[in-house]
C-alpha cells in the first residue's frame, strides 16, 4: 500500500516533465484532510455494471412470470366493479371517497403537497432574519428539523397507508374487504 | 429635460429588446395552445330516443337502457328518466334490484330510487333527462340534462 | 514477438480513433478513460470511498435512470406494433401476445414503469432523510420533484393506451377530477381530452404526450439533474 502511494504519478512516455517554478501560496487543499478517494474506473464502474445487470435480470424474471393485465375492450357503457385508478392514485381515490367535494383531495391536496415539497429546501436553511427564524421554527423545528421530519414522515406513511387501503382493501362498490378472504 | 428621471438610451433599448422577446415568446405559447385547442365537434345528430310505450313499464320498475346511459323508472304518478352517469366522477351507476338502490362502482356512492344520495361522495342527486310522453310513448332527450338539488314530486312526468 | 489479433485490433488506427485511451493500466489512463468517454464523462474520475457504499444512496437514482432507459428501449419497440386509434389499439395489444417476445416486451415496459414510480419516490424519500437538498443543492431537489411529477404523468398517459376497461375508466375518472378545478376545470378537461368525452382525440393526445413530449422534457430535466449533481459537489459529502 505504501509503495503504491509513492508511485501515484506515473510519467507518460510521450511527454516531458520538468520543474518550472516554485510558487508560494496556499493550496486549495489547505486545511483539508486528504480525501479518501478511489478511482471510478474499476471500482465504481464494476459496481454500476453489476447493479444494472441485477436490476435488468430481476425485471426480466418478473416479466417472464407475471403478465401485465389487459382487461376487456373499453366500454363506455359499463364501469367495471370496482373501478379502480392506477395503484399510485388509489390513495387519492380513497380520499375522494370520503368527501363530497372531489376538488379537495383531487386537486388542492396534491397541489399543496407539491408546492410544499418544492419549498422544503428554501425554508430549511440557516435563519438569517427574525422572519426566517420564525418561519424555521414553525415549519422546520430547529437544527434537528423535528417538525419537518414529522411532517414528511406522516406524508410518506399517509400516502402508503391510503394507497394500500385503496388498492387492496376495497372491493365491489368500494366496500371495505380483507384481501386474504 | 422632460421629467425628473430619465433613462439612458442604452437602457431604453434594452427594455425594448426584452419587451419584444416577451411578446414573441408569449405569441409562441398562445399560438401553440390555440393550435392544440380541440376543434368544436359537430352535434352527434339525434340525441332523442323512444324508450317504449307507457304500458310496457310496471309501477316501481327500474329499467336500464345501457346504450343510452339512461334509467327509466315508473312511479305511482308517472315517470322519471335518470342519467346513468354518476354526478360525482362520471362512472356508470348500476341499479341494485335487491336493495332497491343505485350503486356507483368507483367511489362507493349509493342513491335511493328517486336518485337522492344515500351515502358516499356525490355532490348532488342523479341527473334527470328531459322526458316527454307523446302518443302514449316515452320520448327521452339525452341532450337536455336537468341537474337538481334534491328530489321533488314535481320532477315526475305525469302519465 | 508476434502480435496477437486482439492486440492488432487494439493498436489499429480505427480503434485508436474511437477509443483514444489504451488499456487503462495506469492511474492516468484510468482517469483519461473516464474523461474521454462520452458516456462515462458524467461520472467523476475519482470518488469518495464511502460514496460507493450501498446504504449511502441505495442506488435509487441510478436504478430510476436505468428503468427509464429500459422503458425507452421497450417503448420504442412497442411503438412499431401499436396504432393509436380506438378501433385498433386494443386489438394491437391482443395481437402483441401472439408475436415472438411481444408479451414479454409489454410486461417489461409495464413493470419497469411501475418500478420507476416506486424508485423515484423512494429516491425522493432518501434524499429527504439524508438532508441532501441543502444549499447548494436546493434547485436540484426542485428538478427532482418535477421529475417525480413527470414520472407520474408518463405512467398515467401510458395507462390509457391499451384502451381496455381499466384504461378507459381510469382516464374518465382522472379527467373528471380535473374538471373540478375552480374556474378553469371544464376547459382543462376539454383541452386534455380534445373532446367532450374520452375518445379517439384523447387517445391520440395521450399517445403523443406519452411517446414524445413528456419523455423529451424528462430527458432534458434528467440531464440537468445529473449535471447539477456533479456541479453541486458530487453524490456525497458537503462542498
Amino acid at each position: 500500500m505504501e509503495k503504491d502511494q509513492e508511485k501515484v504519478f506515473v510519467n507518460d512516455p510521450n511527454k516531458t516533465y520538468g520543474l518550472m517554478e516554485i510558487v508560494e501560496g496556499t493550496s486549495p487543499m489547505a486545511e483539508k484532510a486528504p480525501e479518501d478517494t478511489i478511482e471510478s474506473f474499476p471500482h465504481y464502474i464494476i459496481l454500476l455494471t453489476i447493479c444494472s445487470l441485477a436490476v435488468t435480470f430481476v425485471l426480466f424474471i418478473i416479466s417472464l412470470f407475471l403478465d401485465a393485465p389487459l382487461e376487456e375492450l373499453a366500454n363506455p357503457l359499463v364501469t367495471p366493479n370496482p373501478g379502480k385508478a392506477p395503484w399510485y392514485f388509489t390513495g387519492i381515490q380513497e380520499l375522494i371517497h370520503y368527501t363530497d367535494k372531489p376538488v379537495i383531495p383531487g386537486i388542492i391536496i396534491p397541489l399543496l403537497i407539491i408546492i410544499w415539497l418544492f419549498l422544503i429546501p428554501y425554508i430549511d436553511r440557516k435563519p438569517k432574519t427574525r422572519f426566517t427564524s420564525l418561519f424555521n421554527r414553525i415549519f422546520i423545528g430547529g437544527e434537528k428539523r423535528r417538525i419537518l421530519i414529522v411532517l414528511f414522515t406522516s406524508f410518506v406513511l399517509g400516502a402508503l397507508i391510503f394507497t394500500l387501503i385503496g388498492s387492496l382493501f376495497r372491493g365491489e362498490n368500494w366496500n371495505f374487504i380483507l384481501p386474504w378472504r | 429635460m422632460i421629467g425628473e428621471k430619465s433613462i439612458s438610451r442604452r437602457r431604453l433599448m434594452g427594455y425594448a429588446w426584452i419587451g419584444a422577446a416577451l411578446i414573441v415568446i408569449g405569441e409562441l405559447i398562445v399560438g401553440t395552445f390555440a393550435f392544440l385547442w380541440p376543434r368544436k365537434k359537430q352535434g352527434k345528430g339525434e340525441k332523442i330516443f323512444i324508450a317504449g310505450k307507457i304500458n310496457d313499464f310496471k309501477v316501481g320498475e327500474v329499467i336500464h337502457f345501457r346504450k343510452e346511459k339512461t334509467f327509466i323508472q315508473r312511479l305511482e304518478g308517472g315517470f322519471l328518466a335518470f342519467s346513468a352517469i354518476c354526478p360525482h366522477l362520471a362512472c356508470i351507476v348500476n341499479w341494485n334490484e335487491m336493495l332497491k338502490k343505485f350503486e356507483c362502482p368507483c367511489h362507493g356512492a349509493t342513491f335511493n330510487r328517486n336518485g337522492e344520495v344515500l351515502e358516499g361522495p356525490p355532490p348532488r342527486p342523479l341527473d334527470l333527462y328531459k322526458l316527454q310522453i307523446v302518443e302514449e310513448k316515452l320520448v327521452v332527450d339525452t341532450a337536455t340534462l336537468i341537474e337538481r338539488k334534491n328530489f321533488d314530486p314535481s320532477q315526475i312526468v305525469k302519465t | 514477438m508476434k502480435k496477437g489479433i486482439l492486440q492488432r485490433i487494439l493498436e489499429s488506427a480505427v480503434w485508436r480513433s474511437i477509443f483514444r485511451t489504451g488499456i487503462p493500466d495506469t492511474d492516468l489512463k484510468r482517469s483519461m478513460l473516464m474523461y474521454n468517454n462520452f458516456f462515462l464523462h458524467i461520472f467523476p474520475v475519482k470518488m469518495k470511498r464511502h460514496g460507493l457504499r450501498f446504504c449511502y444512496t441505495f442506488c435509487l437514482g441510478g436504478i430510476s435512470f436505468l428503468l427509464f432507459i429500459i422503458l425507452c428501449v421497450t417503448g420504442i419497440l412497442l411503438m412499431f406494433l401499436y396504432t393509436p386509434s380506438i378501433e385498433r389499439a386494443y386489438f394491437d395489444m391482443q395481437a402483441l401476445a401472439l408475436i415472438f417476445n411481444g408479451k414479454i416486451l409489454r410486461n417489461l415496459h409495464r413493470w419497469a414503469a411501475h418500478g420507476m414510480v416506486v424508485t423515484v419516490f423512494l429516491h425522493m424519500v432518501r434524499v429527504f432523510y439524508t438532508r441532501s437538498y441543502r444549499p447548494p443543492r436546493e434547485f436540484n431537489w426542485v428538478i427532482g420533484i418535477w421529475l417525480l411529477i413527470l414520472t407520474l404523468a408518463l405512467s398515467y398517459t401510458g395507462y390509457l393506451l391499451p384502451w381496455d376497461q381499466l384504461a378507459y375508466w381510469g382516464i374518465t375518472v382522472g379527467t373528471t377530477i380535473m374538471s373540478y378545478t375552480p374556474f378553469l376545470g371544464k376547459h382543462i378537461q376539454y383541452f386534455v381530452l380534445g373532446a367532450d368525452e374520452v375518445g379517439h382525440e384523447a387517445l391520440l393526445r395521450f399517445y403523443v404526450l406519452h411517446c414524445a413530449v413528456i419523455p423529451f422534457v424528462a430527458l432534458v430535466l434528467m440531464a440537468i439533474h445529473f449535471w447539477r449533481v456533479r456541479k453541486d459537489g458530487g453524490i456525497s459529502g458537503p462542498l
